[in-house]
Parts: structure tokens; sequence; C-alpha cells
């Protein structure tokens, strides 16, 4: 019997405006070279092609499988097939390892099932940040107060994506912040590596060389650099300034909008911090964010 | 949890096979009533759709008759076909020309058989529309009717009604793009053209398994040989439904001036 194949698909999982986005420039410019003829120059960062895809929401790709419209079916029908058509997905990839976004909570298929084949998953990079810098970046986002963005991190039944409109994404069931990082954390499913927005802002090129090799990708130390250098804050703001970004929705101002770590003081109120605290105290303890005024 | 298994639409010649869990897995055989399996627990308006809607269409296709993913108008007697992926805006763009008295000829799937004149056949004259959609057209949640109980998306009827065949006259992709500042039309030729109707093509995945890429390439052929092609980009976040509308309308004329 032929030994089966490994599969290719690593997801790139993590809660709404946790850095997701800035991760996939940083493996763009790894894994893609410079369309420029000088050996030296960075990496093109295109956003309009941004790291592998699609996301793991997008419609799409289920209604390539399907071959009919998925905007008649139920949340729990797309949540059964979801999987199917990511591990269809997966077999039909030529490359060796694709990444691939995801803002899911890992177990929102019906009936708390994974919303990912994990036969057909090789692992999952978690990328987190400290739930205060999510709050007030995530109501940019949405266009809200930051009060709401409290809330929402707090809510169970907490989803991205409206069931009043048709987008070109399905709605994703998130829970809470801390049901969101445990769910991707504690389970014995699939290889994770944990990464955290801080230290990538700390030491990306430390970040993304353990990212390559929990990917088992071949890099070295000049490939590394120019690709922390292509993907930094100040030149996927100019790169959206002048050519827009898909992902970045109506509301929302701009999608790069600051680009710094610890500034959610500058946004969040302490009674709102307070509340984020006692939302979710032991779960930042665990990773590492001070709970401390 | 359903007794019933989720199963993506798998096909061999003859025959098409899928499960919808909590709904029915079903066996369409070329020349037979379709086989369901219903779990128990499927309401009946869910029952219906399916077997008015995605079975039918996998019928269809085991006759050997190919269609359009797309929603479809009649302009002065000649149908066009919107296509593009799912919430490139094909009901809304339609709905917004069905209010303008172009009658309806399809929400989802247009069946189109080539011959001497390339024909659109209607399958509805009602358009699945979702509550922002509603907002956006004037509509009242109760002038449409339920699609399925668990869906707050509505079918609003539209008059007047199409006649049993309409020639088609274009097929027009919609594209949402970022940093648009005005709608553009640009015609397609050559592959291009064959490409577009290619990937619009309803049950696309099914036609190779079935046997029936030589029949579907001769279809696709004959449509893209005799039906103008159009891409149309429009921005993502546009919400302006009247422009894209006067641009499918100004196109249809512009066929007019080439007549």
């Amino acid at each position: 019997m032929a030994a089966a194949e490994k599969p290719r698909t690593i997801w790139l999982a993590s809660y709404p405006k946790s850095g997701n986005t800035w991760t996939r420039a940083l493996l763009t410019g790894l894994t893609r070279p410079s369309e420029h003829d000088d050996p030296d120059s960075d990496p093109d960062i295109d956003l309009d092609t941004l790291g592998h895809g699609p996301i793991a929401s997008a419609r799409p790709l289920l209604e390539r499988h399907l071959g009919f419209a998925s905007s008649d079916l139920t949340s729990d029908e797309v949540g059964a097939l979801r999987p199917l058509a990511d591990a269809a997905f997966d077999a039909a990839l030529e490359e060796d390892v694709r990444f691939r976004k995801i803002h899911d909570g890992l177990h929102s298929g019906p009936g708390g099932a994974p919303i990912v084949p994990v036969e057909a998953t090789r692992g999952a990079i978690y990328i987190v940040r400290d739930p205060r810098e999510v709050a007030v970046s995530f109501a940019h986002h949405m266009g809200t107060d930051v009060e709401r963005a409290v809330k929402t991190l707090g809510r169970t039944t907490a989803s991205e994506g409206s069931a009043k409109f048709l987008h070109s994404q399905f709605p994703q069931a998130l829970g809470t912040w801390s049901e969101h990082v445990c769910g991707w954390l504690d389970h014995d499913l699939f290889d994770v590596l944990l990464v955290r927005y801080e230290d990538l802002h700390a030491d990306a090129a430390r970040e993304l060389r353990r990212i390559a090799d929990f990917a088992g990708l071949a890099t070295d130390e000049q490939t590394v650099a120019r690709a922390v250098a292509a993907a930094r804050f100040e030149r996927l703001q100019a790169t959206e300034t002048e050519t827009g970004f898909p992902e970045r929705p109506r509301r929302e101002g701009a999608f790069f909008r600051r680009g710094r770590s610890g500034a959610w003081a500058d946004e969040l109120s302490p009674q709102l911090a307070q509340r984020i605290v006692a939302d979710h105290a032991p779960v930042m303890t665990r990773l590492g964010y001070p709970i401390v005024p | 949890m359903s007794a019933i298994a989720a199963a993506l639409p798998r096909a061999q010649p003859g025959c098409i096979e899928f499960a919808i869990p909590g709904l029915a897995r079903v066996e369409v055989r070329a020349g037979a009533e379709p086989a369901v399996e219903r779990d128990p627990r499927a309401a009946d308006a869910d029952v219906a759709w399916l077997l008015n809607g995605p079975v039918e269409q996998m019928r269809r296709l085991l006759r050997g008759e190919f269609a359009l993913h797309a929603a479809t108008v009649a302009i002065d007697g000649r149908a066009v076909a919107l296509v593009g992926h799912a919430a490139s805006g094909k009901s809304l763009v339609t709905a917004a020309l069905a209010q303008r008295e172009h009658a309806v000829l399809s929400d989802t799937w247009l069946p189109v058989s080539v011959g001497d004149v390339v024909m659109a056949h209607p399958t509805c004259d009602a358009l699945g529309l979702w509550p922002a959609a509603w907002k956006l057209l004037d509509l009242e949640r109760d002038e449409g009717a339920l699609v399925r109980p668990a869906l707050d998306k509505r079918a609003f009827a539209f008059r007047p009604h199409a006649g049993p065949v309409a020639p088609l006259a274009a097929v027009v992709a919609l594209r949402r793009g970022t940093l648009v500042e005005e709608i553009s039309v640009e015609r397609r030729e050559g592959a291009a053209r064959a490409a577009l109707v290619k990937s619009a093509t309803a049950l696309l995945g099914l036609v190779e398994p079935l046997g029936l890429a030589p029949q579907h390439f001769l279809w696709m052929a004959a449509l893209a040989s005799n039906v103008a092609v159009f891409e149309l980009v429009s921005d993502r976040h546009g919400r302006e439904v009247g422009g894209i509308a006067d641009a499918v309308e100004a196109l249809v004329c512009e066929q007019d001036g080439r007549r």
C-alpha cells in the first residue's frame, strides 16, 4: 500500500486583528523571489495576492466543489461541507506547503467539530496578540466604538461577518477571545506553533525563522532579512495607499493603521481595560500579557 | 447530529451523488427519478429547495444540457446573463434591472441551448435577496417568499414574466475591484471569452467525471463564438447598484448599434 501523502496545508490562524496579515506578508517575502533583476533588492509584496490562500471561509472554494450556489445553504450545512472542500483542495495542491488564513474558531463546525479537515492539515501557526490591542484595532476595523469591540471579544456567540447580506466569505464563528485561543492551542489534532504579535515586533527575523523551521521551509539569513524589510509596516501602509487592499472592509479607514505594539492605553479607557482583564485574565497570563495596570 | 454525513457531489458517467447533512442524501441517475434519502428532521421547504434547485440542475446536466451559473434578465426581448463569483452582485443587479421592468429569466442557473441561435431557457421569475439588498432596492420583507426556513434570504418575484425562451445576447461578468473610481465595461475577445464562459458553467466540476467534456467544449465554443462577452468592474465597497444597471442596459444598446 502506498504511503499516504503528507498534507500540504498549514493554517495561519488568529482572532481578527492579531497580526495574521503581517505574518502572511512576511511569508510572502520569504517564499516569493524578487521580481527585480537586482538580487539585493527586497521582494515585492503584492497586497492583492498576499499569502497563498484562499482564506478558509472563502465561498468560491466551496462553490467550486459544490457546483451550485452556497448562499442557499444553512450555516450547519456549510460547516459540514467546508472541511471536505478544504481536503479536496489540499489533495490537489502541487506545492510542498500552502499557508491558508483562518479566523474561525477551530471547533466551530456543527456540534463542535473541527472546521478544518484534520487529516488534510499539516499544522497550524496560531498568531496571538494582547486582547487590549485587539479590541482597539477591531473597533477601527469594524467601524464601531471600542466598548462594543470589548464586548465582542467577551461574547461566545461572536462572529465575523453578517447574515444580513451576502459576502464573498462565510460568517466565521469566533467565540470569545479566550475560547478562540484555547480552541486552537489545546488539542492534539495536529501540531501548532504559537507566535505572539509582540514577539514579531521585537524580533521579526527570529520569529520568521521559527515559522520557517516549523513549516519545513529552507531559508537563510539574507532571505529572512529581506522578507522582514519588505514587510515592514511603513512599506505595507504605502502600498495600501497606492493600490488599495482588497481585505479592508468598507468601514475601515486604512487596514495598515498604526503598526505599533503596546499602544492600547492611548485609546482604551481604564474601565474597558479592566473589563478585558476580567474577561480574559487566565489566558492573558498564560500567554505572558501583564494584567496589572 | 444528522445520521446523513456530508458528501460533496461526486460523479461518474450517468450518475451524480451528494449529501447535505440534516437534509438528504441524493443519487441522480440519467433517465431515472432521483433517489432521495431524506433526513427525518428535514423540513418540506428545504427538500423542495433541494429538488427544484441543485437536483434539477444535475438532472439536466445528465441529459447533456449545460447551463450558466447566472442571474438573467431579458432587455428588449434579449437575455443578458450576469455571471461572477459569489457575492459579486448578480442577483442584486438583476433585481435592479427587474425594477426597470426587464423580465427575470433566472437567479442562479440558466440553461442555454446552442443551435442556429443561442437560446436562454428561463428557470424562475424570482430572485433570492438578503436583507441588506431589500433595503437598497426599497423592497418590503413580506413581498418576498421564504427560500429556506433557516435563511434570512427571501425570493422576490418581479413582473413582467419572461416568455419560454429568449435569444442570449450577452454574458456579463461582474467583478469587484479595489480603488475603482468608475465602473468600467470591457468586451472580451478570443480565448478570454471562452475561458469566461467555461468558468461560469454551472456544475463545472462534474462535467469531466460525467464524460461530458467533449460536448461541453462544443457548447462553450458555440456560446463564446456567438454571444458577446463582457467584464464589468466596479468598486468592491460601492453601493451604487443603479450605476451597474445603467452600464448593463448601455451595453445592450451598444449591441443594437453593432447589429
